[in-house]
């Protein structure tokens, strides 16, 4: 495979690695600031979902309301299909509906006498969603369980109501979609780009 | 305390319109846009791409503060076309462009994940768990 088979000066993408979450790819043809755009864009202004607000209703657990709040804005979750979502600032409705938002209920109670970790798996969907894959928890680990949000004791208990909203990574980390970009311009430097331009003769550039 | 909020990086303020322009008197064929609620990621992207064009003359953008979210863009071209036709000709062909690197990276993809899928079913195959 001849990286300079420009096949007639067409944009070309050709992958070297893709599969659910990590792709590798080459593309001729296109403008380096373009691509930084698109880079750029991909960090920072794709939309996302996440838990925006919390409605606390019990938490005697040894982390603090907004402690638990910040952890819950922090967990991933799917927006496959998020486009169906409307912005919450955008939506005619009073503070949150199902058309602007997911409602994920967060509720346990420890009653034996080991330490009982709280995990994303135990987010559990509430509203009527747009579609059936928006908003749930991103489970990655081979236990199934997602991450752990918080460790109770016997007695202890958590009981949170939390609204996930679409949103792009401008506003808020949490609702980043890539965890990194690389970008490498000309890789194997064919063009033979060393030193930077300089300016070596005023009359021929003016 | 006066941190501002952060969507006003990228939603309009009342009454704010999205680009103004205007005209440079000093230089003919000259004229400076300023893009609100927007940063790097476009300016960059415009004013290096005004250079392929051989029209243009001069092309460059400035963030004024990194604290406000918006770019000037100046531009001037030899006569032949006005600015404001220049900067939307370059905003119809990063479209395009991106247009076709969307239908060449989606055939790309699927082609490439059909290949992927029938590797794991040779390899289970291979493997014997069927």
């Amino acid at each position: 495979m001849d990286p300079y088979d420009v096949e007639g000066g067409a944009i070309n993408v050709r992958f070297i690695h893709a599969d659910s979450n990590r792709a590798n790819f080459l593309i001729q043809n296109f403008n380096l600031e373009t691509a930084n755009s698109l880079r750029r864009v991909m960090l920072a202004e794709i939309p996302t979902i996440a838990i925006d607000v919390v409605e606390v209703f019990d938490n005697t657990t040894v982390l603090a309301d907004e402690f638990i709040a910040h952890r819950l804005g922090l967990i991933p979750l799917s927006a496959r299909g998020v486009e169906d979502l409307v912005y919450a600032r955008d939506c005619d409705c009073d503070g949150y509906c199902d058309n602007c938002s997911v409602i994920l209920r967060l509720n346990a109670k420890c009653t034996s006498n080991e330490v009982m970790k709280v995990f994303a798996r135990d987010l559990v969907i509430e509203s009527h969603r747009p579609n059936d894959q928006v908003g749930s928890p991103v489970i990655l680990d081979p236990e199934g369980q997602g991450s752990c949000i918080v460790k109770l004791r016997k007695g202890q208990s958590i009981n949170m109501k939390c609204v996930a909203k679409k949103g792009i990574a401008k506003e808020h980390a949490k609702w980043a979609p890539t965890s990194a970009v690389g970008f490498e311009y000309d890789p194997g430097n064919r063009l033979r780009h060393l030193d930077y331009w300089y300016e070596d003769d005023p009359l021929k550039e003016w | 305390m006066n941190a501002p909020d952060r969507f006003e990086l990228f939603l309009l303020d009342e009454g704010e319109e999205k680009l103004q322009w205007k005209d440079e008197t000093r230089v003919p064929n000259t004229t400076i846009f300023t893009f609100n609620k927007e940063d790097h990621t476009l300016g960059n992207l415009i004013s290096q791409r005004l250079h392929k064009y051989p029209e243009i003359l001069f092309s460059a953008y400035k963030v004024p503060h990194p604290l406000f979210a918006k770019f000037e863009l100046r531009v001037s071209t030899d006569g032949t076309i006005t600015p404001k036709e220049a900067v939307i000709r370059c905003c119809k062909d990063v479209v395009q462009d991106l247009e076709v690197l969307s239908r060449s990276f989606t055939t790309e993809y699927l082609g490439k994940r059909i290949v992927h899928e029938g590797e794991a079913e040779r390899q289970a195959r291979e493997r014997g768990d069927f």
